[in-house]
């Protein structure tokens, strides 16, 4: 590489990184979400800073040239980014392709496999990309059906075409309850898939459903054939797929070794080879790092921080999609009664979670399911502010006396960062209010927690139980909201409210685009502050740490790595 | 012979049996593996379907029973993680700990012999009174601080040795010296005590007016006699010794049946669960085999008994 390139990359990459520090809101709209998508060439015109798109093998960036207008630039390479080595807490204990949308099963899912749609995520905003579907769009006077247009000339590499009979053979398998598939909940709206021609097929979902794109991002389509002929439990030992890599080794639990696929469907990787090495144990895999045995490690915890920075690593981190909250039990005693749960509300100091327990990382949650950036937010509906007088007030108003209240606070431990801590925190908290007693803090085993949240052990909800509510892949706040209502099986903490109800189910008619529906769904977040069956907590933050070789560490708002794109200088 | 033999097999099968069930009805208690494997994705129908699938809707006596029947053919059933069968995938990972294990093993006795009796003979120097620190210091940290320890030095300052995995030859050191440093320790202190004891009795004395050299009385005389005593204890160590590999292969990420079976425990993964704890009783009773083995072979009075 000529020292004139070199700068020309660099230029570049300060460019990029400084645009990743300003979230570009309102992307979104611009994005080709629902209509025929044009084909981005060198130096043609883009749209939306930082978002890449994947043509003829090329990664391209939408960035502003010289004359300050933005243009499709390379990204980078192919195949020159050489081998890297990922230091991961966990790692799926297999390749399935349907059982999970959430990191770090979607860092394999992603890898392998292609889903109709892509989400990028480069700005903090999702903006939707063509992936097996080159373009999708609602038929002309039937919101509920969806058309998408299949990529022509791709195979998988069993030479099985990629068309509409394979995107069938996928969808049908993952809403076929027969097959378990765990993200079977994410189309249980789609009522029929048609074959329209080879390369069209149109999708049936029983209302308008204008996320569906979106959640197609996270259904991979697979070769029919092979699959039906080998069976699932086979065809997820040694999987075949049309994403940027094929896994070339896979021992569960220990390392899955990733190669650049030659039958990826739009983009040859940077990086030839990915290795993710599994080191569950934090101060062993940052350890693995300063000692040079990985180039990226997961989860950084937050007291390792400053020891990684100091060494010259670079830190990323993001808020995740995802929301710390407690759940408050509204159906009978004190917490039946709103002001009570209000004055919860006011008696948390949400940023001294933030700068003492996570190390200033992490946002504090407006009263919200989602963080900003994300589709649904609404700006009017903002957090409880920290007021411990006001949160006392509404305690006298509700009539509780002084020190009678003894409570109990179910946490998991090791399942949200730092989780155990900020229970106790938050609990320390609780207990400065007059009527507060007493917080117990219930530290739940992570199946015993489960068991708690889906209602099916012997231990009952209590007063709070904290929750990790994620947005992936959805990252709206729709899917969210939709649990706070009126039934829906796992929340039975008594909340419910007619005028939420109609108010979710009015928004999920409506397109992502629409005005209408951000303010139904901002209505039914002020309905939700109001009435605060919830204590809203953080956005937590997710840390990666890398060392200074590498060019284009990017971990997105969804808490993915970018390993497309990631390769060495 | 045959008669020990007969009756470790008779003991190791009421063992394995013993645990087992044990084992069967507390991870049972430990809540629903369907949830585990379902994820929080999945819908309520997807978990009845899971727990259906892999029969947990039937009665505990009809589990338990079916359990009693794949204990004796070996079929611990496919692993709810992996999807593959659970036995193959413990004999899988059972060399890494075996090698992990016998390595350490080897470590701390030939540290702990030469050790132990240096610090016997050499009781009221500086350099006797050194050794037994250390040996103290060695049994009062656990074993992942040292791993983190040996890992911060050597891999991380030094960059001597790999800090995870067993990939290269050298990843074994740092996993074997953590794991043995605490049995290390103890059999310093242990063969330092013996040592003394033994140093006064009559045939040591013997020894010396016969004109033996020192050598000849501690490896060949004293050595012999205290090595019964060791083995009762080397014995019951056994099974606390595998306890310290699952936690020294989780601090190196060493790819053993440790790391599988803390894998398991999250999981709630049943069958992989009671293949590893099978294994590690099978394991653990073999090696006390051995070692009842080895009494007869040092000591000629038991010999004699059982001739």
């Amino acid at each position: 590489m000529t020292r004139h390139m070199k700068m020309k990359n660099k230029f570049l990459g300060v460019f990029l990184s400084s645009c990743l520090a300003v979230s570009v809101v309102g992307a979104f709209n611009a994005a080709p979400s629902s209509a025929a998508t044009t084909v981005a060439t060198v130096g043609g015109k883009c749209t939306t800073l930082l978002v890449q798109d994947y043509v003829n093998g090329n990664a391209l960036v939408c960035a502003t040239n010289s004359n300050g207008t933005k243009v499709w630039t390379k990204y980078f390479t192919g195949g020159a980014g050489g081998t890297i080595t990922i230091g991961i807490g966990a790692l799926p204990a297999t390749l399935e392709a349907y059982a999970a949308s959430a990191p770090p099963r979607s860092y394999v899912v992603a890898a392998i496999y292609s889903g109709l749609t892509r989400v990028d995520l480069s700005t903090g905003t999702p903006i939707l990309m063509p992936n097996a579907a080159d373009s999708w769009a609602q038929e002309k006077g039937r919101p509920d059906v969806w058309v998408f247009n299949i990529i022509k000339g791709k195979e998988f590499p069993n030479g099985e075409p990629m068309n509409a009979d394979a995107v069938k053979a996928s969808l049908d398998y993952v809403m076929n309850p027969k097959n378990n598939a765990g993200l079977r909940a994410k189309v249980l709206d789609i009522t029929k898939i048609e074959v329209a021609s080879e390369y069209q097929v149109k999708i049936t979902t029983s209302a308008p459903r204008y996320l569906l794109p979106r959640t197609l991002s996270t259904i991979p389509i697979l070769p029919p054939k092979l699959f039906a002929e080998q069976g699932a439990v086979t065809f997820w030992k040694t999987p075949i797929g049309t994403g940027p890599f094929k896994a070339t080794s896979f021992t569960p639990g220990v390392q899955l070794t990733l190669e650049a696929n030659p039958y990826s469907l739009r983009v040859k990787p940077s990086a030839t080879k990915i290795i993710f090495k599994v080191i569950p144990e934090d101060s062993s895999r940052m350890a693995a790092l300063r000692s040079g045995g990985v180039d990226v490690v997961t989860k950084v915890p937050t007291d390792s921080i400053s020891i990684l920075k100091s060494a010259n690593f670079d830190i990323k981190s993001i808020v995740e999609p995802a929301t710390y909250i407690m759940s408050l039990m509204a159906k009978s005693g004190a917490l039946s009664d709103k002001r009570v749960r209000q004055a919860f509300n006011y008696a948390v100091d949400k940023q001294a979670l933030i700068d003492g327990i996570n190390g200033g990382l992490g946002q504090v949650a407006e009263a919200q399911l989602i963080p900003k950036g994300l589709t649904g937010f609404c700006n009017s509906v903002t957090a409880f502010p920290y007021d411990l007088a006001k949160a006392n007030d509404l305690m006298k108003a509700a009539g509780i006396p002084k020190k009678s209240l003894n409570l109990t606070f179910q946490s998991s431990t090791a399942y949200i960062t730092n989780d155990v801590l900020m229970a106790q925190a938050i609990s320390q908290m609780l207990e400065k209010l007059d009527a507060v007693n007493s917080v117990k803090v219930e530290v739940l085993e992570f199946s015993k927690y489960l068991d708690v949240y889906y209602l099916r052990g012997a231990i009952p909800r209590k007063d709070l139980f904290a929750w990790r509510m994620s947005s992936s892949p959805d990252l709206d706040a729709l899917v969210q909201m939709e649990r706070y209502t009126t039934g829906y099986p796992t929340s039975n903490i008594g909340y419910s409210n007619r005028n939420y109800d109609v108010a979710i189910n009015a928004a999920a008619a409506l397109d992502v685009k629409s005005t209408a529906r951000t303010s139904r769904l901002c209505k039914a977040a002020a309905i939700l502050k109001e009435d605060a069956p919830i204590l809203w907590g953080i956005h937590t933050p997710d840390i990666w740490a890398g060392n200074k070789a590498l060019e284009r560490l990017t971990v997105d708002a969804g808490g993915n790595i970018d390993l497309v794109s990631i390769g060495n200088k | 012979m045959i008669r020990i033999l007969g009756s470790r097999l008779l003991q190791l099968i009421l063992v394995v049996i013993g645990i087992g069930t044990l084992l069967f009805f507390l991870v049972r208690v430990s809540g629903d593996p369907a949830l585990a494997i379902a994820g929080s994705d999945a819908t309520a129908e997807n978990i009845a379907s899971i727990r259906q699938s892999l029969g947990l809707d039937r009665s505990i006596l009809e589990q338990y029973l079916s359990f009693l029947q794949n204990l004796c053919t070996l079929n611990f059933g496919e692993s709810y993680t992996y999807l593959l069968p659970a036995m193959p995938l413990i004999l899988a990972a059972l060399p890494n700990t075996l090698y992990l294990s016998f390595v350490a093993f080897l470590l701390a006795i030939v540290i702990a012999v030469p050790a132990g009796i240096y610090a016997a003979v050499k009781r009221n120097s500086f350099s006797g009174k050194a050794v037994m620190s250390i040996s103290m210091l060695g049994q009062s940290i656990p074993p992942f601080v040292i791993g983190i320890f040996l890992i911060l030095v050597f891999s991380v300052w030094l960059r001597w040795l790999p800090s995870f995995g067993n990939e290269a030859g050298l990843s074994i050191i740092m996993p074997s010296v953590a794991l043995s440093a605490v049995l290390m320790a103890r059999y310093t202190r242990l063969i330092r005590a013996y040592f003394l004891e033994e140093l006064n009795r009559g045939y040591v004395r013997t020894g010396k007016s016969l004109g033996f050299t020192n050598a000849r009385i501690w490896f060949k005389h004293i050595l012999r006699n205290i090595s019964v005593p060791m083995l009762s204890l080397i014995g019951i160590d056994l099974g606390k010794f595998v306890g310290g590999a699952v936690i020294v292969e989780a601090v190196f990420a060493w790819p053993g049946i440790g790391s599988l079976m803390i894998n398991a425990v999250k999981a709630r993964d049943y069958p992989l669960l009671e293949a590893g704890v099978f294994a590690i009783a099978v394991m653990v009773v073999l090696l006390n085999l051995i070692v009842d083995l080895l009494y007869l072979y040092i000591d000629p009075r038991i010999r004699a008994k059982v001739n």
